[in-house]
């Protein structure tokens, strides 16, 4: 019976939190951190009506914090609820998608069958294969598929993300492949390398020279040994490489960092010294 | 002055007068007891223990009479800031509550008054020189200036207070190792206060300064211009053998001078071990084994480049491994690894193939794309073959001619030579051009399977195009290597021939795999049954194995690529490591703690899975250590 009447209690608090436009009202009931639940509730259903990105913003804040709180009471069951209900709201976001059911599953264990199944899903990976396939294409010379595929929601993001991970420097590679996909001139091998023109009445194949450089490559080495690092890093899942040599020359360094809370915290910008919200802002206590 | 024999007296009578002449013996004792704070470093001993057991009767005799306790405690204050007075007033304070009950607020008034001068815990016996030590290293701790009258009134007082040999040095290279890691520039005054500690140690061989000292160098908090002052010193002033002027560390020396610096320390004071060279000591290890591993801790720097990153992850497994043999009964094997230190062979220059337009492969290109017959491209092929390279035309010239033209012998001769140059890059970008998401032709299919194998779904399969691009990204990143991604490859093989070795010398099949985390996820197969095993009694120690199994799975499934696959079985091995060593010896459970903090402060600031590798291997390394000291001890 307590338990409905709490439960019920969550659900008034939410209403009145959200108010009618499905946003954080500054009703006049504050969340309770000594019930991470109501972070929960309150921020999952904040999340699903935000029209806004402030809203939503602020929703998964209110997550966030219930991972927090919900840690520190060692209600680890909360706490993976909390960070599944943020990775839901990063529909766009692979990686960070990923990132936070990682957690989950590490803030709780029995979380495994999900975080498997959400593993399998595949999470992004259509749109790592269109990133990978987006550069591949800017380099064979197929200028307009190229850019079709980069001009598509989130394959330049995709691009961004998997280069600053490399630690390659994402606007260098997305303007190189702009200026790439940018080509104008003559393309008389339609992006066959060779050319069939006619000399002494006779049909000869000749290296087409209208490229800035030789078709399946890119402005320089290092560019190209970029490229390739950013395709392999969206096409393979790490498999294909066993070679420490060759997953160092496609730049397959990165450090095997564990999802954290303190990643969490600095990633949502909250302040665990001020888990309570009061008139829309983040104080020290109710 | 009155000779140590005759405050010593003094304070003997002054037990007895506090009983019948309270207010007398009180003012005697204030004459007395400076004295006694300027001339403790004089008594031996036993005399300076008599002593504070006798202040300690005083002040409790004082309080039985009930004389106020504000009038007791300040008889014990130090009076004046210097450090050897300081923490034998603090000394004779602990003793003093410590030995016999006094009232509540005399205690805590002494308490006050001892804590107004250190901050060492008070120690719960009455052991003179103890109680004197805690504080003297306190004080050392707490001390922010570098003036040497400071230091030498401290280095008088805990050279007295140290029980121990040992317990000296251990003071010194704890101050030495603060004032090292202050990041204030040095005053003129650090090369006397360095030179004065310095010259309390007697640096010779195998000892603990000298294994310090290593430390000092690979550690990235430690200021190079206060070093290089030590060095200065040491090379200069000290009783150091083996130390000359190339062993002095230029004060604006950068990091690969630092790391060449040291390398002469250790060529110098640990020369490797050959044959049946000993060192004439063992500086404390028990075994060449601990000792060998010591030198490699110290010496594993806690923020390496890539190079050094690979060369101690290098030995240090050397060593574990060498360990782990030793520990499993083979004795033999394990000495003829320490005896031979692994030495990766230097890496050949690769120059890096230019994919440029280059006149000679277009003209090669074009020749040899117009060839209709095998017969018109078999001349052309002679002078391919002087060249170890192809250029980028050429090998698209080759690789139309396996897909585009009808005559069949043709195709295969253009195969051929695919074949031949297929771990070249332009080889691999020109077969990359040739795929198509939308057809898969029959020729460019078996091309690409002379190329890549026949591991490749059927050409009518949706799977084709995604595992071939796969596949080839892989071996071009195979083609593009540098000097430094060869090294790894070379630093691989050592770590797979290591783990291969204790596979099966621990009598598993012959380890068929070239790939270190299939050895190591082996040998942790068999690591984890065993610590099953050792926790089957323990509540505590099973949820830790549980905790162990879910992060074990979190870190192999989230491993992108062979090296971090690799470190996640490193991590897997440590935590399985610690485990077992908490069970089998629960007093260690702190040495582990600090080992496993120490690792974590050190990956947090790895920027690369092969530094994280190496600081976790490292920390095996200090796991192992314990482990060994362990076990000579049984």
């Amino acid at each position: 019976m307590m338990r409905v009447l709490l439960s019920a209690m969550s659900l008034i608090s939410c209403s009145l939190l959200l108010g009618l436009h499905g946003q954080l009202q500054p009703a006049g009931v504050e969340l309770d951190p000594d019930q991470p639940r109501q972070y929960f509730e309150v921020g999952e259903l904040a999340a699903a009506k935000a029209s806004r990105k402030d809203d939503l913003d602020k929703a998964r804040q209110v997550l966030a914090m219930g991972v927090v709180l919900a840690e520190r009471q060692n209600d680890r069951q909360t706490a993976s609820s909390c960070c599944i209900a943020i990775a839901k709201t990063h529909g766009d976001d692979p990686w960070i998608s990923q990132q936070l059911w990682d957690l989950a599953l590490q803030l709780d264990p029995s979380r495994l069958v999900q975080w498997a199944e959400h593993r399998r899903m595949g999470g992004g990976q259509m749109l790592r294969r269109d990133a990978a396939e987006c550069i591949r294409l800017a380099r064979t010379a197929e200028y307009a598929d190229a850019k079709a595929l980069l001009d598509r929601r989130g394959v330049e993001d995709q691009i961004r993300q998997t280069a600053q991970r490399l630690g390659y420097n994402p606007g260098e590679i997305v303007s190189s492949l702009r200026r790439q996909v940018s080509h104008t001139g003559r393309d008389p091998c339609n992006g066959n390398y060779f050319d069939a023109q006619v000399e002494n009445g006779q049909s000869v194949r000749r290296v087409c020279r209208e490229h800035a450089y030789p078709i399946g490559t890119a402005e320089s080495l290092s560019m190209l040994r970029q490229y390739l690092a950013i395709e392999n890093a969206c096409v393979n899942d790490g498999s294909e490489l066993a070679d420490w040599g060759g997953a160092s020359a496609m730049g397959q360094q990165e450090a095997l960092r564990d999802p954290s809370i303190r990643w969490l915290v600095s990633t949502y910008g909250i302040d665990p010294a001020r888990p309570a919200l009061r008139n829309g802002r983040w104080v020290s206590s109710p | 002055m009155q000779h140590y024999t005759a405050i010593a007296h003094e304070l003997d009578r002054l037990v007895a007068r506090a009983k019948v002449e309270p207010d007398a013996s009180i003012s005697r004792f204030r004459e007395v007891y400076p004295e006694f704070l300027d001339q403790w470093t004089a008594f031996p001993g036993q005399a300076l223990q008599r002593a504070g057991a006798n202040i300690a009767e005083f002040i409790s005799r004082l309080d039985q009479q009930q004389i106020p306790p504000d009038q007791i405690a300040p008889l014990l204050a130090a009076g004046g800031i210097s450090p050897d007075r300081e923490m034998i007033a603090a000394g004779v304070i602990n003793v003093s509550i410590s030995s016999t009950p006094l009232r509540q607020e005399t205690q805590d008034l002494l308490r006050a008054v001892r804590g107004a001068m250190t901050l060492a815990p008070l120690a719960d016996h009455t052991d003179m020189k103890s109680c004197v030590y805690a504080a003297a290293i306190d004080s050392a701790q707490r001390h922010q200036g570098e003036d040497p009258d400071w230091w030498s009134a401290w280095l008088s007082g805990v050279r007295h207070a140290s029980g121990s040999e040992a317990d000296l040095t251990g003071a010194v290279l704890t101050a030495l190792s603060d004032m090292l890691r202050n990041p204030a520039a040095p005053l003129d005054t650090w090369r006397r206060t360095v030179s004065m500690l310095v010259r309390s140690l007697d640096w010779r061989e195998e000892s603990v300064e000298r294994f310090w000292l290593i430390s000092q160098f690979n550690d990235s908090e430690v200021q190079t211009e206060r070093l290089a002052v030590l060095t200065e010193v040491l090379a200069t002033e000290s009783a150091a053998s083996g130390v000359d002027q190339l062993m002095v560390l230029p004060r604006n020396a950068n990091a690969p001078q630092r790391e060449q610096v040291v390398k002469r320390y250790r060529d110098s004071w640990f020369p490797a071990r050959t044959g049946d060279a000993q060192p004439a000591q063992q500086g404390g290890h028990a075994t060449p084994l601990l000792r060998e591993l010591q030198i490699a801790v110290n010496s594993t720097p806690d923020n390496p480049t890539e190079a050094q990153a690979t060369e101690h992850l290098i030995e240090l497994h050397h060593l574990t491994v060498a360990a782990f043999l030793a520990i499993d009964g083979h004795g033999a094997l394990s000495e003829e690894l320490i005896q031979n230190p692994p030495a990766i062979p230097d890496t050949p220059a690769l120059p890096q193939q230019d994919l440029n337009w280059e006149q000679a492969d277009d003209a090669w290109a074009e020749r040899a794309v117009n060839c209709e017959e095998a017969a018109q491209l078999r001349p052309y092929l002679d002078e391919l073959v002087r060249n170890e390279s192809i250029g980028i035309s050429s090998a698209n010239a080759l690789v139309y001619l396996a897909t585009r033209k009808s005559q069949n012998e043709l195709r295969e001769l253009a195969l051929t030579q695919i074949v031949r140059y297929a771990d070249q890059i332009s080889i691999l970008i020109a077969i990359d051009h040739a795929l198509s998401k939308v057809r898969v032709t029959s020729r460019v299919d078996t091309l690409v399977r002379e190329v890549l194998g026949d591991d490749i779904p059927s050409r009518n399969d949706d799977d084709w195009y995604p595992q071939v691009r796969s596949m080839l990204l892989a071996r071009m990143g195979q083609a593009m290597l540098r000097e430094q991604d060869f090294r790894m490859s070379q630093v691989q093989d050592e770590v797979a021939s290591l783990l291969r070795l204790r596979l099966e010398t621990g009598g598993e099949m012959e380890a068929n795999s070239d790939d270190p985390s299939e050895l190591l996820a082996q040998l942790n197969h068999r690591s984890r049954a065993e610590v099953e095993k050792l926790v089957v009694n323990s509540v505590r120690l099973r949820q830790d194995l549980e905790r162990i199994d879910a992060e074990s799975l979190l870190w192999t499934v989230r491993s992108r690529n062979p090296t971090q696959r690799y470190l996640a079985q490193q991590r897997i091995e440590l935590a399985l490591f610690s485990l077992s060593i908490r069970a089998r010896h629960p007093d260690a459970d702190r040495f582990v703690k600090n080992a496993l903090n120490e690792l974590r402060s050190r990956a947090d600031g790895a920027t690369t899975a092969i530094e994280q590798s190496l600081h976790t291997q490292w920390a095996l390394a200090q796991l192992m250590q314990i482990e060994l000291q362990r076990r000579g001890d049984q």
